[in-house]
Order: structure tokens, then C-alpha cells, then sequence
């Protein structure tokens, strides 16, 4: 196409013609305005100026102006050279089109709670996904970096949290597409048109089963008519990350603490310590940086009868810890045309391959070292060896805490032990591990669109993924203890597919004040899903780590599951003079997951807006230029929670040795429940959009309450039964808030734009029903089984425990000044109840992990060819179980470490049951800052350059958060298993900071 | 024309939709509906082998509970919950005994599966076996239960969580008169040794556990008289080299044991490798002191590999080179279990050692037990050959008279690691006073309470039994 065009403008080019596109209202110049000759390929666009220039066939050519949301202009060239246009604004098109389930609407005539992000910024944000750049764009929406390793996927949740244990993530669909909601992970941002986000279920429910924790609707970009458009887009810069480092000691501020605690004395241990002069910054080795880089380069373009964008990007961030980084290919094939006036097809193929290494260990893991221990041995350190035990020791090898062990401090044939552990270096554990999860994903869609009639559209489509990731785990002689008997190499393959069959009938009419369109459709789904897990054991060598240099292969299996999903579902639109707003939707799902008596679900939902600006009595207050009401009611449902085939009992091949020999049995893996159901959210909402001054300044206001209820819940019960749990229908969770979005273009002119916008979101759950569960006490870790209850008229989850009154006086504990940072692992806890004894009766709830408050602030400002814009984002409330303390202070000596005769031992506890690991997450945060120049445009068009912008920009630069927390990322939660769990943090990776530099060209 | 298109479409459409039920209609694919099973003796047999399959995880961490809460082991560091077992100061929150509690019970209902899908197999003898493996499993793993725990529920058929009335704990006599009469229905139902594949369950084994369960009960007659039977079956042999019995597996010796192999993650064990310095909280059923110095007289002043050795050479009781394996590694504590090491494993965590139930030699032990009875002492003739033969083959002198204490200190040794100690204190009534003075020594550093014999019910259990499942005292 590219080459046509050109060809046929070379052919046929006689004349030139040149000048300026202007709004007519008040002459700033248009950018991006369509410019082509009637009838013919040849086409340009105007620049950011709104200059343009084209050649042209001859004099009785006619030109055209077009421009979304203007009124198109024709002229015939005639003898002149110059055509400066004036467009106006056509107030019928300009209206912004949001993309809802199934179709688009006018966002005046929008009734649910739809919250739009218009892309503009977000692809230079330097973080590697798309989701990870919408942080504080939109109320209601909460994306927490619950891991903050490189490539890792934030956490999303719309509007709280309304099951236990179900998926809570949200519906991802693209370009009307329903995709693996890992989709956000692989997308290239320099591919999204806008995204929109939506939040209750009147909007959803046309989603039905799937769409009860929200929809994420993206839109990719496609070219538009005219000349190819070329862009290029790359940033390079920096990440590293906020020292935090109160917890550890060094080897001279413990030596004080000694000191000073121990009547002036150092113990032998530090005086060894001292002597042998070494430490280490843990942190700074664990944590130690690295660069993040994107590039990506689009041509987008077409003719009146085809569009096309094809794109490619590469985008590699090291991490900020040791071993971790993220790779991502990712390429992107857009296509639509139109064969006549009546059909149309078009499609998508988008192949794209992440590569994602972790960092194998738990931060707390890697952290919790002393200080003294070397990385490696070196010339110093290795007299210190015991060698009589290590007698291959050499410099260069990990060091090792027990290596330094019997040492003769004195000369005098004693020896000190200074080991706390039998372990090898953290150093050896995280560099001679890989673990690295490879992701191959194919996304392709193709449609036929027909028109039946005026209005009446006709489309079918079908879709396919597929999904081949690969999971590749080395342990290497060094990185164990057991050095190489302890070698294993896991080599584990996930392949999914899923199909989707899609036929929507579409109609849309206006006849008089009557606005009426209406979507009817059926769709068929099917999932499967293939697993295969090979581990090999017994290396030798650490030269070849794939299997085949195992010497025994300890597991190989492969696991087959399927799903299947049929959907009929409608809506209706209709619009009363623009001012009298009624949807109405419906959907019937059935999935193959339900027993034979609930597999079909119904989805209804309604809502009414009431356009108040449009009535004759609010003609006279002319500030008010947009006053919209809004209410809504529906239904949607999560069918996530449960396995392919629960409702069915199954039995699970399983082994037993008989004779010496493996020999399969089959043993019944579940109890079977043929009731089990959807879970379903109930969801009212009221709002309002008001526009003063033109749209100056906007307010979108939302309040809601959801009610989910028959929550999947893998309940436990008494084990006599033969199992632990059982997956059941129960109980009935609220979700209840307010959200409000403002926004302000404050000035605006030719040479200076400045506009805001805020959003704020408070939400609060609570547990309105669990029946004869009320009251459930559930633990992440049952070796430190620190405790979370469901209690009805609380939160879903809420910390329990103890709490803290007072540490054990120092003179009661055995071994105080040993391992350095050491703490007592007990703390005396409050007599609540007042009854003279420590009891569970104690207990009480110590916090939510759910934020009440969260808020987002953009800026946005342009001052001739600078920009500049930042967000700052904020979350207030939630509480984060943190047990990283634990390790950094050593706290694992039992109750023997303690002195016989310490007063009033029945009055202590662990520490991780009380409060002082319960710990304040709130943060503020400034996510992104960026700062941009534009070329000016008669320097860079000798080039060929459209438009060429550099910037700096900067993610999460400042990040504050409370005095009380001490670790590394208060959004950190390591275990996502339940939301009767949340907010336990254990090892979480660190927030990540990012500097970078960044170009964006089009030519 | 274009209408017809339409038609076309609409078509596809409806179809899809008309093929719904067929559609929603998935079968597992990698595992089986249970509908429709259990329908011929394979399917069966599929079934009595996940009975096994379930022992496997009883047996795994069973010695934490009983051999570390008596004196003859413990954790090496004695951190965290492990820590707790060895200073008898067991959490109702410990994820170890509320596993054993599980584990058991999933035992006890994969057996009460069986019993009650066993008309698809028309073969009597065949039918015969696969109840006698159901009924003593169950009995086994009630046994188990009732040991630990003191009264428990007490299930006989398969239930659902709605039937709250067999939540509550039933009192042990109760318990085991159920489980005398499974164990009955076993000997009676079971094929002997050798008509049945090696490692699953014999009459033998059901006779020998039945004489345990009957000494437990002070009914020596009825033990003594199982155990002659037992041995009369000439299906069983003491070996010659008590090495031997733990290193060369399903041997004469053994009567019932859990099989593992080693490198294979569904089928082995991971108990050979906490025995040692890279187990969990530094190496887990460490001897004590109290135990090596009662069985040798200088081991545990050995400083390195070499003596070791050579105190070995000298040491009287020969079983001392089985019982004990010395750690060459730094600090205190170098001595280890010598029992199920996982020496033939390429991967230590995936050890093979089959866990001993039930061998031999307890047998022996168990018979003098019986004949002694409710006196301290006896001379009995059969008695002393079966006492002798087991203190001959550990090299040491032959008595002409074993009491009680003998006897004790006896299956002390020969059975130590066996989680055979806290039963036979309890059982002989010197549960209290052996306790209370190991308590008070150093490495002991516990105050005994006859309260700790018993295991705490799991509080979560507690939690989910609607109030009908109560605490043991003192937790």
C-alpha cells in the first residue's frame, strides 16, 4: 500500500498545493487532519501545526478535508496553490464514543460507570507492562504491585473485593475480543488506542459469568486513511531502589549494642567477628539494580477501504534484584476492509514471547544474613576457615557460615562457633538457581462484518489463542547444601488454547427523538488446557542443566483439563430526545463446570440516565453545560472458583510400593457437590457527570453497593470425612463506595495547555453472611500460623491476633548478643480479656489488608514545544501482615533460649501473633514524571521528520510510606491464594524506582 | 442471494446453540469420575492400593510425635514446632499433628470405601483379602489415633460433613473394642506371607498387631496366644545380622512395612533426610545422649570419624554400628540415626527406606511381654529362648531371668527409632518416672505433666466440628 501510494502519486503528480487546517472557532491549528484527493490514493495529513502539502493530479481535482468530530470540507484545486481551511466542530460527531460489551456508545448517552483512559503518556511510563502504567488513572480501579519483580503482574481489583475464592481479576477484552487476562503482560502500550475500564454491573452483566470483578475493554490502534505513518518510539534509562536498610546492623553498631547491654564487654563471638574484619551490605548485593529499554516501531495508514497497522516492540528490564529481568517481543498485525458497501472484514494476528527470570529465593530469605559473612572467600577470610573440616577451601569459593566455625580465638585450643546456619551463601542460593518462565502467545482474530440493512449489522467472529509457556528451574551443585545430591532440574509445559464463536446482530436507528440501538448475539467458548512436569535429579556436573543430564528421572507427567462455555445475551438502547436515557441487557451463560441442575446462569441488568441539561428549565444556567443522573441495577456472576470438574467427584491416580514396585491405585480426590453454582454480585449504583463552563471542569460521581453472594468457598471440614475441605456456595460479601473523578482544562490556548485531573475512591467490604462459617480462622503458613478471621460485620479478611505489650528484659534470654540483629522470638502480649491468663479469648482484630481510601492526581502541562506531566498516587487504610522481621531479627530460638526462672512466662507469646507485624500500608506515591520536548517543526522536516519529542522520565521517584512498616514495598503481598488471607507479605520484592530518556519520531 | 447468506449464518448459530447440553458435558480427562466405579475387583484393587498409598503419608512424620516426645530422641536445634516435641510442649496449632490426624482419617475413610464397594468382586478368596487389607488398615490408623489422642471419633462407614454425629470423640474402649473387632475380622479374611503379594497386609500382621492392641489392653492371654500363632506359621525369622533388617528390604524379619523407593517423588520418603544434619531444624530424631550413653559406653565422647570407628570395634552390643552414624561436621552433636539412610538415593530427599510396622523381633519381645503378664519377672523357657535370641545376635550375654526392666531397656534398644518408646513407658507404667528425670536433665529441659502423654486435638479440627470435637486437658 505504501508503495502504491507512492507509485500513483509519482505518476500522476502535476501540481502542488500547501497550507493550514484551523478550528473555526478559535484558529488553533489541527493536527493529524485528513488531506486527500476525491477518488484517488493520494492523501496527506497535517502536522502539528496544521500545515500540510500534497500533490495533486490536476486542476479539476477536489480536495478533502477530514477530521473526526469536524465537518468535512470539499474544494476544487482550481489554479491555486494555497488553501488554508477553516473545519467546525460537528456537534453531532464530535461526541466522544466509548466502547462498552458488544458495541460502542455515545458517552452522552453512557448510563453505567465507565471510567476511559485515553493512552496519551502512557506508553513512555518505564515500567514493563500495560497495566502497571494505569496506576492511579481511574477511580475504583486499584492495581498494586503485590510483586514487584521485574514483569511480574500487578494485582488488579475493580471496586473491592466480592469473592473468596474466586479469581477477583477482571474480564480482559480486546477489541471486543474476551483474551487471558495475562494479555495485559504481553501488549505493547504503542499498540492501545484507549482503554476503558467497566466498573458496575450494569455494564458488565452483558459479560455475565465473567464479568463480576469488572472488564478491562481495550482498544488497539488501526491507520487511518492517508499516507503511511511511521512511528518509532524507545526509552533507555535506569532502575534501582530505595535503601531501607533500619533492620540490619552493622558490624560496629551491634558491637555498641553489646557493649553498652553487657557491662562493657564484647562476647568472644564479636570480638572474633571483629577480628576477622569482614561485611557485607546484603542489601546492596541483593538488590543491585539494572536497566529497563523499550523500542518499538508501528506504520499505520490505509485507504478508504482498508486500514492496517502493523507494529513491533522489544522491551528488557533487568530488575532491580539480583537475577530477575523480563524480556518481551511482541509483534501486532491490524487489518479491516471494506469489500463493498455491505461487507467488511478485517483482523488481528498478534504473536508475542516474554522471557521472565525470577530471583529463586524469598527476599526476607536473602536478607536475613549476617553481616560478617563474606560473599567470597579472599585472602583474609580464608584463615578463618576451619580446615580441618573445609580442607578444599579456596579462595574464590561462596563463603559459608559454618566454615568459620572452631575457631581459636584465644590461642588457647578453645574455639568459637559463630554459625547460625547450615545453609550455603544466600549469594550461592540465587546465583546457581535459574528459573526462568518462557511465554509463547499467538492471538488471532478474524471477522466478517455485513450490513443488512440501514443500521442493521451482521457480524461473526472467531478467535483463537494460544498459549505455550514453558517453566525451566535449575538447581546447581553449589546452590544447596547438599551440594550435588541436592542438583534437580524441572522442566514444566503449559499449553493453552481457547477458542471463541461469536455471531452479534446490531442495530441502531434514529427515528425523530427516538435514539433506539439494540445487540443480540450467542457465543461458544472452549478452553483446554495441557500440562506436562518432567524432574530430573542426581547432576553431577552443573554443565548441562536440561534433563537429559539427569541421572534419574524423578517425575514425568502430563494433565489434561477442558471447559466450555455457551452464551446467548442482548441489550437494549433507547434514547428519548437525547435526554431520556433506558439500557437494558441481558445474558445466559452455561458452563461445563456447574452440576447437571445449575449450569445455566442469568444475567439481567438496567439502568436510566437523565440528561438534565438538556430540559428547557436548565437553559438558563448557562455554566452548567453538562448535567447527567444516572441509576443502575444488575446482575453478574464469577465462575472462576472452582476446578473443571468439582461438581463431579473424581478420582486421582496415585501410587503406593507393593512388592518394591510403584503400582497405581485410584483414591477419591473430592467430595462431589452437584448444587455447586455460580457466585453471583447483585449491584445498584447512582451517579452523576456534571460539566461547568464548557466542560472546563468535570465531575463524575458514582456510589454503589455490591452484594455477592453463594461465594465459592473451599470450606474446611472436620477431616473424619476423609478431607479437609469441601467447595461450597455460602455466605454473602457488600462492597460499598464512592468515586469521584474531576477533571479541569485550567488554561488553554495556542502555546499553553494545562489541565488536572483527580480521582478518589472509598470502599468498604464487609462480611454480611457466612452462616455456620462466621468466625473462620485460616493461615498462610502453617509452620507460622499467624491468623486472619471472617467475621461476619467485618471485612472479608481481617488480621487476628494478639496484643504486644512488652519485650522479654534482656536479662531473662540465654543468649542475647547472638546471632547479630537478634531479637527474642517471644514478647509478652495484653491480658484483654482481663482473666489473669493468656487464652485465645485474647485475640482481637488487629486491621484490614483492604485500603478505605485510594486517590490518583494527574498533570498535565505544555508550554510551547515543553510538556511536562506527573502522577501522584495514593493509598490509605489497609494494613500489611509483614513478616520479614522475623528473619531480619533472627527470632527462631524457642522457649528454651530463655532463662528458668523469667517472670511470668505464660503471659509471652511469638511475635509474629501480635500487632507488631500487623503494619500500616499506606503509601504515597509519585508514579510517573515525565518532561518532554518537541522539535521544533522547521528543523526536523528537512529530515522527513513528522514529529520528533525526547523526554526524561521518572517512575515512582518518590515513594512515601509509613513510619511503621519496615520493609521494602508496602504493596507487597506474597501469597494471593484466598482473600481470607490477605495482605501477608513475606519476602516481597522491593518497589522499583526507574530513570529514563526517551525519543518519540514519526515520519 | 443475500438473504440466503443470512440464512447460512443463522443456521451455524443455531446449531451451536442446540448442541449446548452435549457441549457443557465434559468428561475428566485426566483423572475418573467417580460414577460408575468401583464396578469389578480391579477397580477394586485400584482402591485397596490407595490405602497403601495413604499409609505412606501416616507413617512420614510419625516419629516426630513419638520417638522425639520420649527419651530417646530429638531435633538437633530444637527450633520451632520440632523444638516443641522434644520439650513435650506440642502446639494445638502444630501443622505436623494435624497432618497425623488427617492423614489417618483419610486412611480410615479409604478403607471404609472399600468396605463398602466390595460386591463387585464374586471371587470369596479375593473378596476375602481386599476386606481383611480394609478392616486393618482401619484398625491400624484407629489405633494410631486412640494412642495419641486418647478418645476420638470413631468411624466405621463413609460420611459426609453433614454428619455431625460422628464429630464427637467416643471413649477408647469403645474405640477398641471396634478395632479388636476389625483386627479379628482381619486374621480371619487375610491370606497368609506367601499367598499374597510382599508389603501388603498378611494374617500375620494382623495376629501381631492384634497382640499389641491386646497387651495394650493387659489381655496377655489372648496376645500370647496370637503371637504363638504367629510364630508357629514358621512365615517369619529373626535375621542373623540385625543390619540387615533395616538395609535388605521385605525380609524374613519384617511383618508389615510401608514401602518407599528411592528416587521418585510420588513414592519416596523424606524422613531419611531430615534424619540428618540437612533435615529440617538441623536434622530431626537425633539420638539423645541419654540413649547413646545407655546403649554404648564411649561413643559419645568420640571427636571425629576415627574414633568413632574405633569405639565402635570395641563397643559390646553390636547393634551400636547400626543404631548410630557419626556426622563429621563441626560442633556438638555429630551422632545421627543410623537407621533408613538414604545412602542409595541420588537425591537424599527422595530417600526409599521402608517404614517397619510391624517385624519380628517385636514379636519375640512382645511374647516374653505376654508371659510375664501382670507379674515383674519370669523364667519361662520359651520366653528365654525367644529374649535370647534377640540379645545373641546383638552379641551380648544370655539371661536366665527377665523382668520387667529388662525387658524394657531390651525393646529400648532393639527398637529404638521404631516409635515403639513412648507406648512401651506408657504401657509398663514407667512412663511418669522415666519422663520426669529425663525432663530435668539438660538436654531434657522440660517439666514432665502426665497431661503431655497425650497429643492436642488440632485446634483447626476443633474449629470446624461445630462444637462437638473438645481439647485433651492441659492444652
Amino acid at each position: 500500500m505504501v508503495l502504491l501510494t507512492g507509485f500513483s502519486s509519482f505518476l500522476f503528480a502535476q501540481q502542488t498545493i500547501e497550507g493550514t487546517v484551523v478550528d473555526k472557532t478559535d484558529n488553533s491549528p489541527l493536527i493529524g487532519v485528513s488531506v486527500y484527493e476525491k477518488g484517488t490514493t493520494i492523501g496527506t495529513v497535517t502536522d502539528f501545526d496544521g500545515n500540510y502539502s500534497l500533490s495533486v493530479s490536476g486542476e479539476e481535482s477536489v480536495i478533502v478535508f477530514s477530521f473526526v468530530g469536524y465537518t468535512p470540507v470539499e474544494q476544487v484545486v482550481g489554479t491555486a496553490k494555497t488553501f488554508n481551511v477553516a473545519l467546525e466542530a460537528d456537534t453531532e460527531s464530535l461526541e466522544e464514543v466509548v466502547v462498552v460489551g458488544y458495541g460502542t456508545q455515545k458517552k452522552s448517552h453512557l448510563t453505567g460507570a465507565i471510567s476511559k483512559v485515553g493512552t496519551q503518556g502512557l506508553d513512555q511510563i518505564p515500567v514493563a507492562r500495560a497495566d502497571e502504567a494505569l496506576v492511579g488513572k481511574v477511580s475504583g480501579v486499584t492495581i498494586q504491585m503485590t510483586d514487584a519483580s521485574a514483569g511480574a503482574a500487578p494485582t488488579i481489583r475493580v471496586r473491592g473485593i466480592g469473592s473468596i475464592t474466586a479469581d477477583a481479576s477482571p474480564l480482559v477484552v480486546l477489541d471486543g475480543v474476551v483474551v487471558d487476562s495475562d494479555y495485559l503482560g504481553s501488549i505493547d502500550m504503542n499498540d492501545v488506542e484507549s482503554i476503558e475500564i467497566l466498573k458496575d454491573a450494569a455494564s458488565a452483566a452483558i459479560y455475565g459469568s465473567r464479568g463480576g470483578n469488572g472488564v478491562v475493554m481495550i482498544t488497539s490502534k488501526l491507520g487511518k486513511e492517508g499516507k503511511t505513518k511511521f512511528s518509532f518510539n524507545a526509552y533507555y534509562g535506569v532502575k534501582f531502589t530505595a535503601k531501607f536498610d533500619d533492620a540490619f546492623q552493622s558490624v560496629n553498631e551491634w558491637s555498641q549494642y553489646v557493649t553498652s547491654n553487657n557491662n562493657g564487654e564484647l562476647t568472644d563471638r564479636m570480638k572474633y567477628i571483629q577480628q576477622m574484619g569482614t561485611e557485607t551490605d546484603w542489601v546492596d548485593t541483593m538488590f543491585d539494580g539494572g536497566t529497563i529499554q523499550s523500542y518499538s516501531l508501528s506504520a499505520r495508514g490505509g485507504s478508504e477501504s482498508t486500514k492496517y497497522s502493523i507494529s513491533g516492540s522489544y522491551l528488557s528490564d533487568e530488575g532491580v534484584l539480583l537475577t530477575d529481568s523480563y524480556e518481551k517481543i511482541n509483534f501486532k498485525l491490524n487489518l479491516k476492509t471494506k469489500v463493498n458497501k455491505s461487507l467488511e472484514f478485517g483482523g488481528i494476528v498478534n504473536p508475542s514471547y516474554t522471557s521472565k527470570r525470577d530471583f529463586p529465593i524469598g527476599i526476607h530469605d536473602a536478607l536475613r544474613q549476617q553481616p560478617w559473612l563474606p560473599l567470597y572467600l579472599d585472602e583474609n577470610s580464608i584463615q578463618y576457615v576451619d580446615k580441618d573440616t573445609y580442607p578444599d577451601a579456596e579462595i574464590g569459593d561462596y563463603a559459608k557460615e559454618r566454615m568459620f566455625d572452631n575457631y581459636d580465638l584465644y590461642g588457647d585450643g578453645g574455639d568459637v562457633d559463630i554459625s547460625t546456619t547450615s545453609n550455603v551463601s544466600p549469594l550461592a542460593k540465587v546465583l546457581e538457581r535459574e528459573q526462568r518462565v518462557r511465554d509463547f502467545k499467538l492471538f488471532s482474530n478474524a471477522y466478517l462484518k455485513l450490513k443488512l440493512m440501514k443500521g442493521l449489522n451482521f457480524k461473526s467472529s472467531f478467535s483463537v489463542s494460544y498459549r505455550n509457556k514453558e517453566d525451566e528451574e535449575y538447581q546447581g551443585s553449589l546452590a544447596h547444601r547438599d551440594g550435588a545430591t541436592a542438583t534437580e532440574g524441572n522442566y514444566d509445559t503449559d499449553i493453552y488454547t481457547h477458542w471463541v464463536s461469536e455471531n452479534v446482530l446490531s442495530y441502531n436507528t434514529r427515528v425523530g427523538d427516538h435514539d433506539i440501538s439494540a445487540v443480540a448475539g450467542a457465543s461458544a467458548e472452549k478452553w483446554h488446557h495441557t500440562s506436562s512436569d518432567m524432574t530430573g535429579t542426581g547432576y553431577e556436573f552443573d554443565y548441562i542443566t536440561t534433563i537429559n543430564a539427569a541421572t534419574e528421572i524423578s517425575e514425568a507427567s502430563t494433565y489434561k483439563v477442558e471447559e466450555s462455555l455457551v452464551s446467548a445475551f442482548g441489550r437494549f438502547n433507547y434514547a428519548y430526545k437525547d435526554k431520556y436515557l433506558v439500557s437494558l441487557s441481558a445474558r445466559v451463560d452455561g458452563s461445563s463446570k456447574f452440576g447437571a441442575d445449575t449450569k445455566y446462569g442469568f444475567f439481567p441488568a438496567a439502568s436510566l440516565g437523565w440528561r438534565m441539561t438538556e430540559e428547557d428549565f436548565m437553559q438558563d444556567l448557562d455554566f452548567v453545560s453538562n448535567l447527567k443522573l444516572r441509576a443502575s441495577v444488575g446482575v453478574t456472576g464469577n465462575n472462576s472458583g472452582i476446578g473443571e470438574y468439582d461438581a463431579i467427584s473424581t478420582l486421582d491416580v496415585v501410587t503406593a510400593v507393593i512388592d518394591g514396585n510403584a503400582t497405581t491405585g485410584y483414591s477419591p480426590s473430592n467430595l462431589a457437590n452437584t448444587d455447586l453454582g455460580w457466585e453471583k454480585s447483585v449491584e445498584t449504583g447512582l451517579g452523576f457527570d456534571l460539566g461547568i463552563l464548557d466542560n472546563k471542569f468535570t465531575v463524575g460521581f458514582d456510589v454503589y453497593q455490591r452484594t455477592s453472594k453463594d461465594l465459592l468457598l473451599d470450606q474446611d471440614i472436620p477431616s473424619v470425612t476423609g478431607f479437609s475441605y469441601t467447595t461450597v456456595n455460602i455466605g454473602e460479601v457488600q462492597n460499598r463506595g464512592i468515586e469521584i473523578e474531576l477533571g479541569a482544562r485550567l488554561f488553554s490556548n495556542s502555546e499553553i495547555n494545562w489541565s488536572v485531573s483527580g480521582n478518589m475512591s472509598f470502599n468498604e467490604n464487609e462480611l454480611t453472611d457466612f452462616a455456620d462459617a462466621s468466625g473462620l480462622i485460616s493461615y498462610v503458613d502453617s509452620k507460622r500460623p499467624a491468623e486472619y478471621i471472617a467475621l461476619e460485620g467485618q471485612p472479608i479478611s481481617s488480621f487476628y491476633g494478639y496484643k504486644y505489650e512488652k519485650d522479654i528484659p534482656l536479662e531473662y534470654i540465654d543468649n542475647p548478643y547472638y546471632p547479630m540483629n537478634v531479637e527474642s522470638e517471644d514478647v509478652y502480649v495484653k491480658d484483654l480479656n482481663g482473666d489473669g491468663e493468656i487464652t485465645t479469648d485474647d485475640r482481637t482484630i488487629l486491621g484490614s489488608p483492604y485500603p478505605t481510601f485510594t486517590w490518583g492526581f494527574t498533570n498535565n502541562l505544555s508550554v510551547k514545544n515543553w510538556d511536562m506531566s506527573f502522577t501522584l498516587q495514593g493509598s490509605h487504610g489497609a494494613k500489611v501482615r509483614n513478616m520479614d522481621p522475623q528473619y531480619y531479627g533472627n527470632q527462631f530460638s524457642s522457649k528454651a533460649d530463655y532463662t528458668d526462672d523469667f517472670p511470668d512466662a505464660d503471659f509471652v507469646l511469638d511475635r509474629i501473633y501480635t500487632d507488631l507485624f500487623v503494619q500500616d500500608a499506606s503509601f504515597i506515591a509519585l508514579r510517573a514524571v515525565n518532561l518532554g520536548y518537541t522539535l521544533p517543526k522547521s528543523l526536523i522536516s528537512k529530515y522527513g521528520l513528522g514529529n520528533a519529542r525526547f523526554y526524561v522520565s521518572g517512575q515512582n521517584l518518590l515513594y512515601l510510606m509509613s513510619s511503621e512498616y519496615t520493609s521494602f514495598n508496602p504493596e507487597g503481598v506474597t501469597d494471593n491464594s484466598s482473600p481470607l488471607r490477605g495482605g501477608y507479605q513475606r519476602g516481597a520484592a522491593p518497589i522499583a524506582k526507574a530513570f529514563t530518556v526517551g525519543v518519540n519520531l514519526e515520519f | 442471494m443475500k438473504k440466503y447468506r443470512i440464512f447460512n449464518l443463522l443456521i451455524v448459530g443455531l446449531l451451536l446453540l442446540s448442541s449446548c447440553d452435549d457441549f457443557l458435558d465434559l468428561s475428566p480427562v485426566s483423572t475418573v469420575g467417580s460414577n460408575g466405579f468401583y464396578e469389578t475387583a480391579d477397580e477394586v484393587n485400584t482402591g485397596v492400593i490407595a490405602i497403601y498409598d495413604g499409609l505412606q503419608d501416616v507413617v512420614e512424620t510419625e516419629y516426630a510425635m513419638l520417638e522425639m516426645r520420649s527419651d530417646n530422641t530429638s531435633s538437633k536445634n530444637h527450633e520451632g514446632e520440632w523444638g516443641n516435641f522434644d520439650y513435650m510442649n506440642v502446639d494445638v496449632n502444630s501443622a505436623t499433628v494435624s497432618s497425623y490426624w488427617t492423614y489417618n482419617y483419610n486412611t480410615i475413610f479409604l478403607a471404609n470405601t472399600i468396605l463398602e464397594n466390595l460386591s463387585a468382586v464374586t471371587d470369596e478368596t479375593t473378596y476375602n483379602q481386599y476386606a481383611g487389607e480394609a478392616y486393618f488398615s482401619r484398625a491400624l490408623c484407629h489405633f494410631n489415633l486412640v494412642r495419641a489422642f486418647g478418645d476420638v471419633p470413631l468411624i466405621t462407614s463413609v460420611i459426609t460433613q453433614s454428619d455431625n454425629e460422628y464429630f464427637s470423640r467416643v471413649s477408647e474402649s469403645e474405640v477398641y473394642t471396634q478395632i479388636i473387632s476389625d483386627l479379628t475380622a482381619a486374621v480371619s479374611d487375610l491370606p497368609t506371607r506367601s499367598n499374597i503379594e510382599e508389603g501388603r497386609a498378611t494374617q500375620g500382621a494382623a495376629q501381631t498387631l492384634l497382640a499389641k492392641v491386646y497387651l495394650e489392653q493387659n489381655n496377655y492371654s489372648a496376645a500370647k496366644s496370637l503371637l504363638e500363632d504367629v510364630i508357629s506359621s514358621g512365615d517369619y525369622d529373626l535375621l542373623d545380622d540385625y543390619n540387615d533388617v533395616f538395609y535388605n528390604e521385605l525380609n524374613d524379619e519384617i511383618i508389615f512395612a510401608i514401602q518407599y523407593i528411592t528416587d521418585d517423588s510420588d513414592d519416596s520418603e523424606i524422613f531419611s533426610y531430615n534424619f540428618t544434619a540437612n533435615g529440617s531444624a538441623s536434622g530431626l530424631n537425633y539420638p539423645t545422649d541419654d540413649l547413646i550413653e545407655f546403649v554404648s559406653t564411649n561413643l559419645n565422647t568420640a571427636t571425629d570419624s576415627s574414633e568413632f570407628n574405633a569405639f565402635l570395634a570395641s563397643e559390646e552390643d553390636l547393634r551400636c554400628s547400626t543404631l548410630f552414624y557419626y556426622e563429621p561436621l563441626s560442633g556438638s552433636g555429630n551422632i545421627e540415626c543410623g537407621k533408613y539412610r538414604a545412602d542409595d538415593a541420588s537425591n537424599q530427599q527422595l530417600g526409599g527406606n521402608d517404614w517397619i510396622i510391624l517385624r519380628y523381633a517385636d514379636v519375640y519381645l512382645m511374647y516374653v511381654e505376654a508371659t510375664i503378664g501382670s507379674g515383674t519377672s519370669t523364667s519361662d523357657a520359651t520366653a528365654l529362648t525367644y529374649f535370647n535370641a534377640i540379645r545373641t545376635r546383638a552379641g551380648l550375654t544370655s539371661l536366665t531371668e527377665v523382668t520387667k526392666d529388662n525387658l524394657l531397656d531390651e525393646r529400648r534398644i532393639e527398637l529404638a527409632y521404631e516409635n515403639q518408646r513412648l507406648f512401651d513407658l506408657i504401657r509398663f507404667g514407667e512412663a511418669s518416672s522415666v519422663l520426669t528425670t529425663f525432663g530435668l536433665t539438660e538436654e531434657g529441659s522440660f517439666t514432665f505433666d502426665s497431661d503431655d502423654l497425650l497429643l492436642p486435638i488440632p485446634q483447626s479440627e476443633i474449629n470446624v466440628s461445630n462444637g462437638a470435637l473438645t481439647q485433651n486437658s492441659g492444652y
